[in-house]
């Protein structure tokens, strides 16, 4: 039994690592507490249901319309960079916006295949991550933190209710719309199958005590090999190495030659995309999807990034881990209604006494 | 700009004049029961309220310099407080109100004490978690806040024996406004007084006015301590006003309520802080799905056609948009002014 909560533990502490990392990027290279991260994770999981099941027109329209806009901030902010021309760049936004617009609307009514709708989610929620950052990080990037750190609460707050404008308040799941046949992993399940029961119900992968569904295995398998590359990305490449630079000294950066900016916003794009592989992974293990679950996983992943030490990544992945288990064990102690207040209580004493974290050797700066 | 900041800085710091304003603010204040209409009077209350929590707020956000994501946990303990003290302990409101405060204090000083060293991402999420934990608190310790299901029957207060009551909210009306009264009071004593000025200094520079012998952890601690006790006293005087409590009044979304009238009115600037709540408090009763529906009629827009999420999209646009161009505020303290000009300044 022990062992089982433990292996839900992980389960959960794989995908709070999964968010943690974005948290920690984002607060290593710009110093900011990204509030809006938590959304990010949510539109993920919404935009992977979206895709994946039939949406009504009124869905369809505000997920599209959505899109068409983050596709034009990006398309005009890189061509703006390359070109240097105002009319070019809106041009070029206006393209991208229909284009993205049109092929979300369509998808959106058509339903998708879940592989495909799962990479299409996480794309669109890098670009979110990309977008949130060009127009509210970027232009107050030499004022005050103070500032940022308001304007993080603002995105995050008009990110959240604008999801339940468009999908309402209420748990949506997989399991209860009319989803796309490749959700069901084998064809002759009965009817009514799903995706979540073939995996979790399905198929187990029994070694001694513990028997482990597919899906969890699938979290599991995922969270870790994106980690693992994660890390070889930061460590062994040269985008790795800029990234590092620009985290350490924008300034020595830009003289070496990096583009910040471009730096930034892959930044951005990375952490963005990886909360959305644990929103959408979460979405499917927990079967519930809802405009506000991205406010209590936010809150777990900072703690736990937090715990590992804000900055530092290999910490955030330890951290969400730590967290993961720690609230296993208080449900196994039959504490489950603490459960949440285990995160608040880390963070806080993790601050207050060693603010530099599990694994961080330097101290914050004191500014 | 040396000149301009070295003048907005004897400016606040001037001899104490009779705030001729703030005493016509009241006066007129004072006037809205006349209109009889109990909806209004309502309105005016919570303007009331939330301008009171929005000064103590910014005493930490506006005059130190320092993001407080949890000051709703102290609305929220004193509230507790004193429905505890009220009904478990009978007790009278004029003793709750003070022990709330007092408990809000002593409070802000535990939480404030070890967390005001770091720095001021960290002291946020810190004064975050604590107010997330002080609803489970409330939801979970069952014996003495009631739990989930929320405190009712919260005595009301009693004075000269004449009991107020809250289908006529013209006694908790004058009430909020005496309480309000005495906060614009001390809050402008406070900001002309030696503490204010320490406050400011270290909002500007820390090292400078660590250098010039302020005790940046004493100084941050005790603004914390007297913030929370604002915080604290709105709570007690929102627990018997409601007459129930439940822990969803006091979530995270109020503190960024609240942290939206500080930002809007100006940070650091009393009548700015007024202003932001009384607008804030205003546009929450326009954009109410209802009413804005039926102001919309006529236009032919659809009752269905209004999201009911509007309000708090506005809010996160405006704390946005606010941070973006006007930064110091629709009404803004001369230094504040000064210095996001001075930023601006240095950026280009």
């Amino acid at each position: 039994m022990l062992a089982q909560i433990l292996l839900l533990g992980v389960t959960m502490g794989a995908a709070y690592a999964l968010i943690a990392v974005g948290y920690t990027m984002v607060y290593g290279i710009i110093e900011l507490i990204n509030f809006a991260h938590g959304e990010i994770y949510m539109y993920g999981a919404f935009m992977c249901l979206a895709l994946t099941i039939a949406s009504t027109p009124y869905q369809a329209a505000g997920a599209a319309l959505f899109a068409g806009a983050l596709a034009w901030v990006v398309a005009f902010d890189r061509v703006l960079e390359r070109s240097g021309s105002k009319p070019l760049a809106h041009g070029c936004g206006l393209a991208a916006a229909l284009a993205l617009g049109l092929a979300v609307y369509g998808g959106c009514l058509a339903r998708i295949p879940f592989p495909v709708s799962f990479l299409l989610a996480v794309g669109l929620a890098a670009m979110l991550g990309v977008a949130i950052e060009i127009v509210a990080y970027r232009p107050l990037r030499d004022s005050p933190r103070l500032t940022a750190l308001i304007t993080a609460i603002g995105v995050s707050l008009v990110l959240q209710n604008l999801a339940q404008v468009i999908w309402s308040a209420e748990n949506h799941t997989f399991r209860k719309y009319d989803a796309h046949p490749s959700l069901f992993l084998r064809q002759n399940m009965p009817e009514g199958t799903s995706f979540w029961q073939t995996l979790t119900e399905g198929h187990y992968l029994q070694g001694g005590p513990l028997s482990m569904s597919l899906l969890q295995a699938f979290i599991l398998v995922t969270a870790f090999a994106l980690m693992l590359g994660l890390h070889l990305l930061v460590t062994r490449t040269k985008l790795g190495m800029a990234m590092r630079a620009c985290a350490q000294d924008q300034v020595a950066a830009r003289l070496m030659g990096i583009d910040v900016n471009r730096v930034i916003s892959i930044t951005f794009a990375i952490g963005s995309a990886l909360g959305a592989v644990a929103g959408i992974l979460v979405g499917l293990y927990r079967d519930e999807i809802k405009p506000t679950m991205g406010y209590q996983a936010g809150v777990f992943a900072f703690s736990a990034a937090v715990l590992g030490g804000i900055g530092n990544i290999p910490g955030a992945m330890v951290g969400g881990l730590v967290l993961g288990v720690a609230q296993s064990l208080a449900i196994y102690w039959e504490l489950s209604e603490w459960s949440t207040g285990i995160a608040y209580l880390v963070m806080i004493s993790v601050i207050i006494l060693r603010p530099a974290g599990l694994m961080g050797a330097q101290l914050p700066r004191k500014s | 700009m040396t000149q301009r900041k070295g003048k907005a800085a004897r400016g606040s710091s001037g001899a104490w004049r009779a705030p001729w304003g703030w005493l016509a603010f009241v006066a007129a204040a004072a006037c809205l029961p006349l209109t009889g209409n109990s909806y209004l009077l309502g309105v005016g209350i919570y303007a009331l309220l939330f301008s009171i929590l929005a000064m103590g707020l910014n005493i930490m956000t506006g005059f130190c310099g320092l993001l407080d994501l949890g000051y709703v946990g102290f609305y929220g303990i004193g509230a507790y407080a004193a429905a505890v003290v009220m009904n478990t302990h009978e007790l009278s409101f004029w003793v709750a109100l003070p022990l709330a405060a007092a408990l809000g204090a002593l409070w802000g000083t535990m939480l404030g004490a070890p967390t005001l060293r770091l720095t001021g991402d960290y002291f946020a999420i810190v004064t975050f978690g604590f107010s997330e934990l002080v609803i489970l608190i409330t939801r979970n310790w069952t014996s003495v806040t009631k739990g989930a299901r929320g405190f009712p029957d919260i005595h009301k207060p009693v004075l000269f024996g004449y009991e107020f009551v809250r289908f006529n909210p013209t006694a908790f009306y004058f009430l909020a406004l005496a309480l309000f009264s005495l906060t614009v009071f001390v809050m402008l004593r406070l900001e002309s007084s030696r503490l204010g000025r320490a406050w400011f200094a270290i909002r500007e520079d820390e090292i400078a006015a660590e250098a010039c012998g302020i005790n940046l952890r004493g100084y941050k601690t005790l603004g914390f301590a007297i913030a929370a006790a604002f915080g604290a006293m709105g709570g007690a005087f929102y627990a018997s006003f409601s007459g129930t409590l439940h822990w969803s009044a006091f979530t995270f979304s109020e503190s960024v309520l609240i942290l939206c009238m500080v930002v809007m009115g100006g940070l650091g600037s009393i009548p700015g802080v007024v202003l932001g709540s009384c607008l804030l408090v205003v546009m929450q009763e326009g954009l109410r799905p209802q009413n804005l529906a039926a102001a919309l009629a006529p236009l032919g827009v659809p009752a269905s056609a209004i999201p009911g999420e509007l309000r708090w999209i506005v809010y996160g646009a405006l704390l946005i948009l606010m941070m973006r161009w006007r930064p110091a505020g629709l009404w803004p303290q001369k230094n504040v002014a000064a210095e996001f000009a001075e930023e601006a300044d240095t950026a280009q």
